[in-house]
């Protein structure tokens, strides 16, 4: 029976069995290589991604742009840096979100069974069968109109809050799948028997040996939390300009396709390549951990 | 096995996303019936041919597609300027912003108290079934136009107290009180065997309608195009040059602008001044563009009153915390330099918003605010906003933040608010961007529409007088008796809730008054009343663009829509 991630051997285990995933390694170093550009990102650019010059619109990569100037002459570098560091916190905060109600729907429903799972999987399944988007919307719009006070106006924090609790179906019936499995095993039977809390039973004993499907699970959520938003974004219901994002970056840009090419290929070639990497590297993770798979 | 699972998947998804773009294009291919008169799309006209030459046919292509044929009932300006290709009015304004008689022989003669309008409409003139173009037409219009069926604007056509037919070609108009800007009126006839006023929405002719215009429809295809072919009973003769107009629908202004350049549809209409870059570099495709201004604006409406949707018929009960005061809105006008916006977001090809009548008959001779950001600063500072700690002012607690409005996937819109973002933070006003969709700015009072409670700071639009008569504009936008409150269910459009009794005095003599001098005076004493008390900060004059090749000659647009196509019969298309 494997036991909680404790012993360094275990993760030297999974980090030999991860590195046989080359795609894996690629996807995870390109992640957080530009998991590293963004969150450093005063560092690398030299440029404002706020300040705007009208006499330098549009121009295209040089050694002082490197990516170019978008449609109010702001550099693109910066912007796409700036840019990224809104898309990876709406992905973390919307995955914090959704994994943090998955979870705790999913353990209570596999744990408990009976009507309170019957009822909590009924509206997974209403989750599940409404049109996100319009939700999203709508929501969006809803969320921008209250005055909270703690808030700072066009924060990202509401369209992130609003994308995780969107999407929290998918690890809702993971965990509880897993904890289906998991409440039948021997070594939950014994604590139990011992006269354990359910909440000692359900953290302490079933959610240690379920968190690799989860760590599987937020990883992809990641990518598709940074896909939600762009999209919203693009639309322009999501952060609202002139906080860059890629989502927004990319939005309108294709009256420019082609008369500036630039300013519409390097935010959309961010989106790709974080969500494949990102997508890959769940991949890798998933093989990696899943006990199924060990030979 | 599970990496290349992803790598197909993302491959069929990014097939799916090919497919999905290349179906914009394909039901773009022009039909058939395009004939001879499409010029081969690598064709640059060298030397123009001398005069018109008869036949070929023009595609007009349109990224809205019009519902409906009648007048009567027609909404949008795409529908107005189809309808144009056949249908003609008494009085039509012509590129130069001048009345020009059409269906009447002269412009019309009025009486010496004004209240009598007599005129006398052109011999011979026929409609596309054949029918004589009678006097009774114009009696038929009246009544459609007054019905409750109509979907136009009655202004000026409801003081007509009586409209009688003197004789087949002599119209007899008397008002029931003086209606100075009488030469709009009759900009459209309708022929009188359309059908029953009261089942106008029922007519066959709203499908298969007939005119006195060059142009008669052959035609309908919903969702792709609508083929015009030339009116046989059209009055002159060996006109129009054209054998035909197809007006083809487009999925987006985007697509149209590649068929333009490809060649394969002759004109666009209704590009706006976002596509100024992308017009510049077609330019050696063939590709050139008429545009005229039409009183549109883009600007700013500031609100008087609070923000909170109490929609206080006197903005004095609740104002807003901010914006109620001058200084402020006039820190805001000093931030804002209008020159550079033209000249760089519309490359240099719009004027920067001088007053709400900047152009045509009764235009303001009226600077363009003073861009200062000093002064913005002084007057500020004078009105007790301090310098926080981030650079944005703050007064007894309150920050100087306010949020702006406009349609949301506007480019040009976001890159201005943008710009302005950046403008009012050098003298320490924040503005936060919250755009929503069109429908919601612009919801009416019933849907709980964000202008007309009130429930905005600053929004940003396009709106403008109708320049031969800037009377309904003025009156409500910026009218006392104009501002949407409870009591009058929302009716008016003073969303600023800008009340200034002279200004209101002003409107309504103007509308009174008769001698043209006299009312221009009126307007701008208005005009320049309203830049002072700035309810309103005009940003630029909007443009009607319309994209054509240089093989489609004579397109001259007229700056209303009702007459696009006033001059279609002298349309001719180089070979």
């Amino acid at each position: 029976m494997t036991t909680p991630a404790e012993s360094p051997s275990l993760f030297l285990f999974f980090w030999r069995r991860f590195r046989k995933h080359r795609m894996a390694l690629v996807g995870g170093f390109i992640t957080l290589l530009i998991a590293v550009l963004v969150a450093f990102a005063p560092l690398f650019s030299r440029h404002d991604p706020m300040t705007q010059n009208l006499r330098q619109r549009f121009q295209p990569p040089s050694a002082e742009h490197w990516m170019g100037t978008d449609d109010l002459g702001r550099d693109l570098w910066a912007r796409v840096l700036y840019g990224g560091r809104i898309s990876f916190s709406v992905g973390f905060v919307a995955m914090a979100v959704s994994i943090g109600l998955g979870s705790l729907i999913g353990l209570i429903s596999g744990y408990y069974g009976g009507w309170l799972d019957a009822m909590l999987m009924r509206i997974t399944e209403i989750f599940l069968s409404t049109p996100r988007l319009f939700i999203l919307i709508a929501l969006g719009m809803f969320l921008r109109t209250l005055d909270l006070p703690w808030l700072k106006p066009g924060s990202f924090l509401p369209i992130a809050a609003v994308i995780g609790a969107l999407s929290w179906m998918g690890t809702a019936r993971l965990v509880r799948a897993s904890t289906l499995e998991m409440r039948e095993y021997e070594f939950v039977l014994a604590s139990r028997a011992l006269g354990a809390s359910d909440l000692h039973v359900l953290l302490r004993r079933i959610f240690p040996n379920i968190a690799s499907p989860i760590i599987v699970s937020a990883t992809l959520g990641l990518a598709d939390a940074i896909i939600s938003e762009s999209g919203l974004s693009y639309l322009g219901f999501g952060v609202q300009l002139p906080t860059p994002t890629w989502g927004n970056m990319l939005s309108n840009t294709q009256n420019q396709m082609t008369t500036a090419p630039w300013t519409a290929i390097f935010p959309g070639l961010m989106i790709f390549v974080v969500v494949i990497a990102i997508n890959y590297l769940g991949d890798g993770l998933r093989d990696a951990l899943d006990p199924r798979s060990i030979q | 096995m599970k990496s290349l699972k992803i790598t197909l998947s993302f491959l069929f998804i990014l097939s799916l996303l090919l497919t999905a773009c290349g179906g914009n294009t394909a039901p773009t291919a022009a039909p058939d019936a395009s004939g001879g008169g499409e010029a081969p799309a690598e064709a640059v006209p060298t030397a123009a041919p001398s005069g018109p030459i008869s036949g070929g046919t023009v595609i007009i292509g349109t990224p809205q597609e019009p519902q409906i044929l009648n007048t009567l009932l027609s909404g949008s300006s795409i529908e107005d300027a189809v309808i144009s290709l056949f249908i003609e009015g008494l009085i039509q304004v012509n590129e130069n912003g001048e009345y020009v008689p059409v269906l009447a022989k002269d412009l019309p003669e009025i009486s010496e108290d004004g209240l009598v309008v007599t005129y006398h409409l052109r011999e011979g003139v026929k409609w596309s079934d054949g029918l004589d173009f009678t006097c009774e037409d114009v009696t038929f219009t009246y009544e459609g136009i007054m019905s409750d069926l109509s979907q136009v604007s009655t202004s000026g056509y409801s003081l007509i107290e009586s409209i009688e037919c003197l004789d087949p070609l002599t119209v007899e108009v008397a008002f029931s009180e003086v209606y100075a800007p009488y030469l709009r009126l009759f900009s459209y006839i309708v022929p009188r065997n359309a059908g029953e006023i009261d089942q106008m929405e029922t007519w066959d002719y709203n499908q298969k309608p007939t005119g006195t215009g060059p142009f008669v429809l052959e035609e309908l295809a919903p969702g792709d195009h609508l083929t015009f072919v030339r009116n046989p009973y059209f009055r002159e003769e060996d006109k129009p040059y054209l054998d035909s107009v197809i007006i083809k629908i487009l999925p987006s202004r985007e697509t149209g602008m590649q068929l333009l350049k490809t060649g394969e549809i002759h004109a666009l209409w209704d590009v706006t001044e976002a596509d100024f870059p992308a017009l510049a570099q077609m330019e050696a495709d063939g590709v050139s563009y008429v545009s005229v201004q039409n009183g549109d604006i883009e600007q700013l409406v500031l609100n008087f009153g609070a923000n909170d949707g109490s929609a206080p018929a006197d903005p004095a009960e609740n104002p807003h915390p901010i914006l109620y005061d001058l200084r402020i809105r006039q820190a805001i006008q000093y931030a804002i330099n209008k020159q550079e916006i033209a000249d760089t977001l519309l490359y240099g090809n719009v004027k920067p918003g001088a007053s709400v009548l900047s152009f045509g008959q009764y235009a303001c001779d009226l600077p363009v605010s003073e861009y200062d950001p000093e002064k913005a600063k002084a007057l500020l500072e004078e009105s007790g906003w301090k310098s926080g700690s981030d650079g944005i002012r703050e007064k007894d607690g309150t920050r100087l933040s306010l949020k702006i409005a406009t349609t949301t996937g506007n480019q040009l819109r976001e890159q201005t608010e943008q710009v302005l973002v950046e403008m009012l933070k050098q003298v320490g006003i924040e503005l936060v961007i919250e755009n929503v969709p069109s429908d919601v700015l612009f919801a009416g009072w019933e849907s709980d529409g964000m202008r007309d409670h009130g429930k905005f700071d600053i929004v940003m639009y396009t709106t403008g007088p109708y320049i031969f008569a800037p009377d309904s504009h003025l009156y409500s936008n910026y009218h006392k008796d104009s501002i949407p409150t409870a009591e009058n269910e929302g009716s008016g459009a003073n969303f600023s809730r800008y009340i200034n009794d002279d200004v209101s005095a002003w409107i309504d003599d103007a509308f009174v008054t008769t001698d043209d001098a006299q009312r221009h005076e009126f307007f701008c004493k208005v005009a320049e009343q309203i830049n002072k008390d700035i309810p309103r900060i005009y940003l630029y004059d909007r443009l009607s663009i319309t994209a054509y090749r240089t093989e489609f000659h004579n397109l001259v647009i007229s700056p209303s829509f009702v007459d696009f196509a006033w001059n279609a019969q002298e349309w001719w298309l180089e070979p």
